[in-house]
């Protein structure tokens, strides 16, 4: 028989509703609620030992103090897994039962929960968060059950799951190499054949949304700002002595442009792989402006040009290093007092 | 048009006093092919290897595949050194289970770029091969040198043209003397106008020599969207010189079984309706010209009356955009489609799948990622010519041992393995 | 790239011909370059005009830095060498 801890808040602990979200973290032996309807799910073969109840906002804003009382609870009754929710669309007990498994995880046992896909929590657990798909609201329960139940059991008797698509939990983020039974195209026709006759199908990838960035306050003059050029098309040195890749880049550089007037061709050179590179070739300053920000910079367009310029290649390139390049480019701005960037992109 | 591709299963290749075909062995006379290939003089010289699947072997050098055939009537492989007549009609044959691959180190004349002919690696063993269309396939190998001095585009038309004068020897000697096994018959036959009409949408790169595809033997650079009979894909139309993208390149020999076109036909009068073909181009440089792309081709599948669509493409970076924005424009008039591609997504699978998406592609075939290191194990031989590979060309071209062990950092190299017609069994999945 | 440095505080002007791409992964100020082998170029005009045509989109790109925005905005230069 599988020992599992159920999470739940403040009104599926039958406490009460909104006036009851401080509640503290306390435990109740046995199933509490919901925990009931998984107990019947599992028919014997797992029970509820114990139910962590936490208010949801005693959970969110007072983390010192609900955490370690998850945790103590956790370690106490060492479960199998951990079963946090179902949290519907409730952004708090979301966040809560992400937490409870991310404790959980800390402790090294395995736990699941379940939200509706548009719980802003998802975004912040991410990769690593077990998730069921639910409905919004809480009259989706009893839909939201079966397969929290029978994923609870696996992950409690360490079975090994399958694709998120196989065992009914939503994506985090990560994908595995596959062998399918059936070529691509076979596996299209299918698809489509599925579209075409209104039946439900399964994309094998899905769409990714792209985070916003607070726009950074705009420069207020012009005149007096220094500036700084940055590309991702590749164009270094002649003979490319720092050994930049021409697709997939893991490293970006820098060059002291300083006393240069512009990019002399055949003194620079475009390594990018992903573009015909014979018109930067004839001229780098196609691509990075040299010549036309020297011009504007004695013209008293702006104050001064810093005396680097950032490289890299953007073809292939993994977002997380991007990302990561950014970010330390970032760092270098910062020190040296550069308030404005031009990027150029190929 | 009615095509009746007559099919000799080969399951063997060796060497012999004449080419035949007995028992699914095929003898190919070496010496004779060898000279045909070098009756072209910008062919310096011309040695062939045989290599079967599954041995502890690696391709290297290679600049494309082709399946033999020949044609009873009328020109094989049209624009290669014979007249331009469309094909996809009549009497072709075949040798199945074989490929000619030419191999040859063609002249990197560049540091950075598209168009630079870069090292086009197989397997032959292990999971791996799979990816490969060399995998499955009896290979002859065409190990090829060029005059000195040749520009780019003559290069890369005599290799081409050496494995189709060679793959069309055997399919003609073949022809003359062997039953076909079987007869397969393609024909886009009236059926039951309840049938939904489905478009291949068909998605190439072309942009010159090294990094292009040939329709009748000429560059696709210029193409604006097309409609082609799915028939001239299977009987030779389309010949891949993408070189220079060794993992996004659609082979030649992908082409003549194109396996988006060869399930549409076991489809139609099934359970669709087989419409056409729409061949398009992608990685136009400006967003003018994708829109053109994607306008142009939406509105051919919509002439076909298409219900449905099947996407692929080939290339990678901003070549998806014609791929979505067509699919966006399909979408929008009810034509409902599915998109085969690759992803990246890092080594781990942590990172961004794709770079580009339209809310529209709610429908995509996985063909697995181009980011995972591939470890390369020692093999037994090494075949294309000589015994080592060039790799990164942004320092000049560096050598390195062929036969291995060796891990390349992801899968530029690797020949077709990001399977773009969906001819692969690999992908990758949310986990 | 673009957006890490952004989020650090510095405005990032990013030129590019893939208006729609920059748009889709939320880069704040993007200035349209005039085709991906030479955003800031055009070979088929004379060095003259040429260097004309990058100076005023340079130009267009640092004051854009002084643009307040709300989210991805596209701003396009006005230069008859810009198809």
């Amino acid at each position: 028989m599988l020992a599992v801890v159920h999470y739940v808040n403040q009104f599926f602990g039958g406490l009460g509703g909104e006036e009851r979200a401080d509640e503290p973290v306390h435990v109740s032996v046995g199933a509490v609620g919901p925990g009931r309807g998984l107990e019947q799910q599992w028919a014997g073969v797992a029970q509820v030992v114990a139910t962590i109840i936490g208010g949801d906002n005693f959970v969110s804003s007072r983390r010192a103090e609900a955490e370690p009382a998850i945790r103590a609870a956790l370690e106490e009754y060492q479960p199998d897994v951990l079963v946090a929710g179902p949290a519907f669309n409730a952004g708090r007990y979301g966040l809560a039962c992400g937490s409870c498994c991310r404790i959980a995880a800390e402790l090294g046992i395995p736990s699941v929960t379940a939200m509706s896909p548009e719980n802003p929590a998802l975004a912040i657990h991410g990769q690593h968060l077990y998730a069921v798909p639910t409905g919004e609201l809480a009259s989706s329960m009893a839909r939201a059950l079966p397969p929290l139940a029978r994923l609870a059991i696996k992950l409690g008797r360490g079975e090994p799951l399958g694709s998120a698509h196989q065992e009914g939990y939503l994506p985090r983020g990560l994908r595995r190499d596959v062998w399918h039974a059936n070529i691509a195209a076979r596996r299209a026709i299918d698809m489509l054949t599925q579209r075409l006759k209104g039946e439900p199908f399964a994309s094998e990838m899905p769409i990714e949304q792209f985070d916003s960035v607070p726009p950074a306050p705009p420069l207020r003059t012009l005149a007096s700002a220094r500036v700084a050029v940055v590309s991702t098309g590749g164009i270094v040195p002649r003979g490319n002595p720092d050994r930049l890749r021409e697709y997939n880049s893991v490293a970006w550089r820098r060059y002291r442009i300083a006393d240069l007037p512009r990019l002399e061709p055949g003194e620079w050179e475009p390594i990018h792989g992903g573009y015909d590179s014979t018109y930067a070739r004839e001229d780098p300053n196609r691509v990075v402006p040299l010549d036309a920000l020297r011009k504007l910079e004695s013209d008293g367009a702006f104050a001064a040009l810093h005396d680097y310029y950032y490289v890299t290649v953007g073809v292939g390139t993994a977002v997380n290093n991007a990302r990561r390049f950014g970010e330390e480019i970032a760092h270098e701005l910062h020190a040296a007092d550069v308030q404005g960037v031009i990027l150029t992109a190929t | 048009m009615r095509l009746e591709r007559h099919v000799h299963d080969v399951t063997q290749v060796a060497f012999g006093a004449r080419t035949e075909l007995s028992g699914g062995q095929l003898t190919l006379d070496r010496e004779r092919l060898a000279q045909i290939v070098l009756a072209d003089d910008r062919l310096a010289s011309c040695d062939i290897q045989l290599a079967a699947p599954g041995e502890s072997a690696r391709v290297v050098h290679i600049c494309d595949t082709v399946e033999p055939h020949w044609r009873t009537a009328g020109p094989t492989f049209p624009g290669w050194g014979s007249e331009i007549r469309s094909v996809g009609d009549g009497e072709t044959h075949r040798l199945a289970g074989v490929g000619v691959t030419a191999c040859c180190e063609l002249p990197w004349r560049k540091t950075g770029g598209i168009q630079i002919p870069r090292e086009n690696i197989a397997e032959l063993r292990g999971q791996v091969a799979e990816l490969s269309p060399l995998g499955s396939v009896q290979n002859v190998v065409l190990e090829l040198s060029l005059r000195d001095g040749l520009p780019d585009e003559e290069c890369d038309r005599a290799v081409h043209q050496a494995e189709m004068v060679v793959a069309q020897d055997l399919a003609r000697a073949i022809a003359a003397e062997h039953t076909a096994d079987r007869v397969e018959a393609f024909e886009l036959t009236l059926v039951d106008p309840g049938l939904p009409r489905v478009v291949y949408m068909a998605q190439i790169t072309s942009q010159g020599p090294f990094a292009g595809t040939f329709y009748y033997g000429g560059y696709l650079d210029r193409l604006m969207p097309t409609l082609v009979h799915p028939n001239e894909f299977l009987d030779g139309a389309l010949v891949d010189g993408n070189v220079a993208g060794p993992n996004i390149r659609i082979p030649t020999i992908v082409h003549q079984n194109n396996p988006v076109i060869t399930e549409l036909y076991r489809e139609h009068g099934r359970t669709l309706c087989f419409a056409g073909v729409v061949l398009s181009r992608g990685h136009y440089y400006g967003m003018d010209d994708k829109h053109r792309v994607a306008q142009q081709a939406s509105k051919l599948a919509r002439w076909l009356n298409a219900r449905g669509a099947i996407f692929t493409w080939e290339n990678a970076g901003n070549g998806l955009m014609e791929t979505m924005y067509t699919l966006q424009a399909c979408e929008r008039m009810g034509i409902k489609s599915v998109l085969i591609t690759f992803e990246h997504g890092g080594a781990r699978g942590d990172d961004s799948p794709l770079q580009f998406y339209v809310p529209e592609a709610i429908a995509m075939v996985s063909s697995g990622s181009m980011d995972e290191p591939l470890p390369l194990p020692e093999v037994e031989r090494v075949l294309g010519g000589g015994d080592t590979i060039r790799l990164n060309p942004q320092m000049g071209g560096e050598r390195v041992a062929a036969r291995g062990p060796l891990t390349l950092d992801w899968r530029l190299e690797m020949y077709a393995s990001a399977g773009q017609a969906g001819q692969t069994r690999y992908a990758r999945e949310d986990y | 790239m673009a957006k890490e440095i952004e989020r650090t505080g510095i405005p990032v002007a990013y030129v590019t011909t893939l208006t729609s791409l920059a748009e889709e992964i939320r880069a704040n100020r993007i200035v349209a370059g005039v085709r991906i082998p030479h955003p800031v170029g055009n070979p088929v005009l004379g060095a003259e005009t040429e260097r004309d045509l990058r100076t005023t989109m340079t130009q267009r790109a640092l004051e854009v830095l002084t643009e307040p925005v709300e989210g991805p905005s596209v701003f396009r230069v006005d230069h008859p060498g810009v198809r």
